[in-house]
């Protein structure tokens, strides 16, 4: 016991006197939710408030009833001067309108009134100009059809069979979803990054700078010395898993995301569930670093390691981001993959599987044992001391 | 008191030490002399449990190394060929360190301190980081951290390395009042003959994995029948090559 706190101090002080990779490990945790919402709520800001219109006519004069419709949804109207091809076509303007002579002669006389839009459909901008002008004049259209019906003692339902109410909330929560993956992905890769900085130091670090020698002829079995080290990385990876957690939770409050259906606060609960989850993944991911980086020759060859060995846990939260995945029992007994599904129900708020938390932290930690019994003897092979 | 039996330890196909026996009694300076690849850090090697031997045994103070590591590590202060050191820890640091890992207690270490940093006399470096140490200041450190606990045992590979003649002078000194003063037993691996000349009692003399002479500085002249003892090692030896004066 005695050996480890020694092993433990040692390395705990050394690491925190590397500011530089401090910070590498730690900011990423702190930065990225902030980072994430701030991106999401400027991609709501430009979604939610639909851009004006201007829309070019040609005789408004001849339906000031229509055009007071369209200025009243938004649609800014200009005099159209000239043909409306070239003009659409040039993408001076997106859409233009044309309304005829007789317009207010026909319209009067309650018969069918004509107007003339002009676009290019083949343009993405005149497309979408042109649907909107479009809904607002058939809406128009609709609006003053029910009216000349009640006028005449019918039901303007009777000229509707049909009423299609399109319940749109297919962006918002796709997007609800999208920002609880990319939180996903925070919280699991702090469990990562956290200590991956102190794993190579602790292990390749010391090949490097040749003090494995002095370090191994000391009375401690190797077992202590890699449980020291090995506590040391897992405090680093506990505490970016900390900061990931506090990050979210602060950065959901300061920028206010409910416009997409986000809740504004990750209750407490929550947040202890994903800690439970987050602490398994950090005593993986510190053993299986340190397994990996006792092999490198150098600090540089350890990161590289390193970084295709993160790229491993992003894999089940990417495929999710693309695949709706349903939740399997076997997925519990692979780690890393069975705690970052119980994220997934925890942070929908369905609460926390018992079992499959029971079988994924179980599996983790066992895994995690035999990692660390490997690493430990590795300690007494001449290949890694030496590197021969 | 060391002891190595018999010892073989191949690489691959290369015997790098091939059926060596030595003895380092204790109140005595026990000196192995060879050219570089002669097998001298092999050796010692195996007698810090980093390397197993294919055959023989080592033992310190009678407590073989391959069987209790551990028990055989706390008899001993080590100098291995290896001097790295932590460069963001201050040289006080290291040596608690080191003396901790060796079983000292606060107090302990703190007065254990302070004896080493007035023997080898690195008082100005104790509060420094060891970052941007020059090599002889490191070596320094790296002989304090043998020396932290007072070991009975002391084993030494190649400690004079890179060392300036002043550091040189205060080494052997040092070397030769822990011999005298507490009867302690120093074994000293070098290629540098005026080294091992200047210090050892007795004296093994290694080419290729074995010993090729052995015996105190003058029974070695005797031996190859010369007045000088630098004459006697390259005599013995039969080649300059790989040594230095």
């Amino acid at each position: 016991m005695k050996g480890l706190w020694i092993i433990f101090k040692k390395e705990v002080i050394d690491a925190i006197r590397d500011r530089r990779a401090i910070m590498v490990a730690m900011v990423p945790a702190i930065l990225g939710p902030a980072v994430m919402m701030f991106m999401l709520q400027s991609a709501a800001d430009t979604k939610g408030g639909e851009s004006e219109i201007r829309l070019q006519v040609r005789g408004q004069e001849h339906a000031p009833d229509l055009i007071a419709h369209l200025e009243a949804n938004g649609v800014a109207i200009e005099a159209l001067e000239g043909d409306p091809k070239p003009l659409i076509q040039g993408k001076e303007i997106r859409v233009a309108m044309a309304i005829p002579d007789d317009f207010a002669e026909r319209f009067s006389a309650s018969k069918t009134a004509s107007v003339e839009l002009f676009a290019d459909y083949s343009l993405e901008t005149s497309e979408k100009a042109a649907r909107r002008v479009l809904r607002h004049v058939q809406a128009y259209g609709q609006q003053v059809g029910s009216l000349r019906l009640m006028v005449r003692g019918v039901d303007p339902n009777v000229a509707q069979p049909v009423d299609v109410q399109i319940k749109d909330f297919s962006t918002r929560t796709s997007r609800a979803s999208l920002v609880l993956l990319t939180l996903q992905l925070i919280f699991l890769m702090a469990a990562f990054f956290g200590g991956a900085g102190v794993a190579v130091d602790t292990t390749a670090g010391e090949r490097e700078r040749k003090s494995w020698e002095p370090l191994l002829v000391h009375p401690l079995a190797s077992r202590t010395i890699a449980g020291g080290k090995w506590l040391a990385v897992t405090l680093f990876a506990t505490v970016a898993c900390l900061l990931s957690l506090v990050a979210a939770a602060t950065a959901l409050k300061v920028f206010s995301l409910e416009a997409l259906g986000i809740a504004p606060h990750l209750p407490i609960v929550m947040l202890a569930g994903l800690f439970a989850l987050q602490v398994p993944m950090a005593f993986f991911a510190s053993a299986l670093q340190m397994m990996v980086s006792i092999f490198a020759k150098t600090f540089k060859e350890a990161q590289g390691f390193l970084g295709m060995l993160t790229l491993l846990p992003m894999l089940p939260v990417v495929i999710s981001i693309f695949k709706e995945t349903q939740t399997a029992t076997w997925v519990y007994f692979v780690p890393v993959a069975g705690q970052q599904q119980l994220m997934t129900s925890v942070m929908r708020g369905e609460g926390m599987d018992l079992t499959g938390f029971a079988i994924s932290t179980s599996v983790t930690l066992a895994v995690t044992a035999l990692t660390f019994t490997a690493l430990a003897r590795l300690l007494r092979s001449e290949r890694v001391v030496f590197g021969s | 008191m060391i002891k190595i039996s018999q010892l073989t330890k191949r690489f691959g196909d290369v015997t790098a030490v091939d059926g060596l026996d030595i003895e380092a009694a204790d109140g005595r300076i026990t000196g192995l002399l060879g050219p570089n690849g002669a097998g001298k850090t092999t050796a010692m090697r195996t007698l810090y449990g980093l390397m197993k031997p294919d055959a023989g045994q080592v033992t310190i103070d009678g407590v073989d190394v391959n069987e209790d590591l551990l028990g055989a590590m706390r008899r001993v202060g080590i100098f291995p060929d290896a001097v790295g050191l932590y460069d963001r820890l201050t040289l006080r640091e290291h040596l608690r360190f080191y003396g901790e890992m060796h079983g000292l207690s606060g107090g302990e270490i703190e007065a254990a301190i302070d004896r080493v940093r007035d023997t080898l006399m690195v008082g100005p470096l104790i509060e420094r980081r060891c970052k941007g140490f020059s090599h002889g200041e490191r070596m320094k450190v790296a002989l304090s951290r043998a020396l932290i606990h007072n070991p009975s045992n002391l084993i030494l590979d190649e400690p004079t390395n890179g060392l300036d003649v002043m550091s040189i002078r205060l080494l052997r000194g040092h070397l030769q009042r822990l011999r005298d003063d507490f009867g302690q037993c120093i074994l000293f691996s070098s290629h540098v003959m005026q080294e091992v000349s200047a210090l050892c009692d007795y004296i093994y003399i290694m080419r290729k994995g074995r010993v090729v002479a052995q015996g105190s500085p003058d029974e070695l002249c005797r031996q190859a029948g010369v007045d000088d003892l630098e004459d006697a090692f390259i005599a013995l030896i039969g080649t300059e090559e790989g040594l230095a004066l």
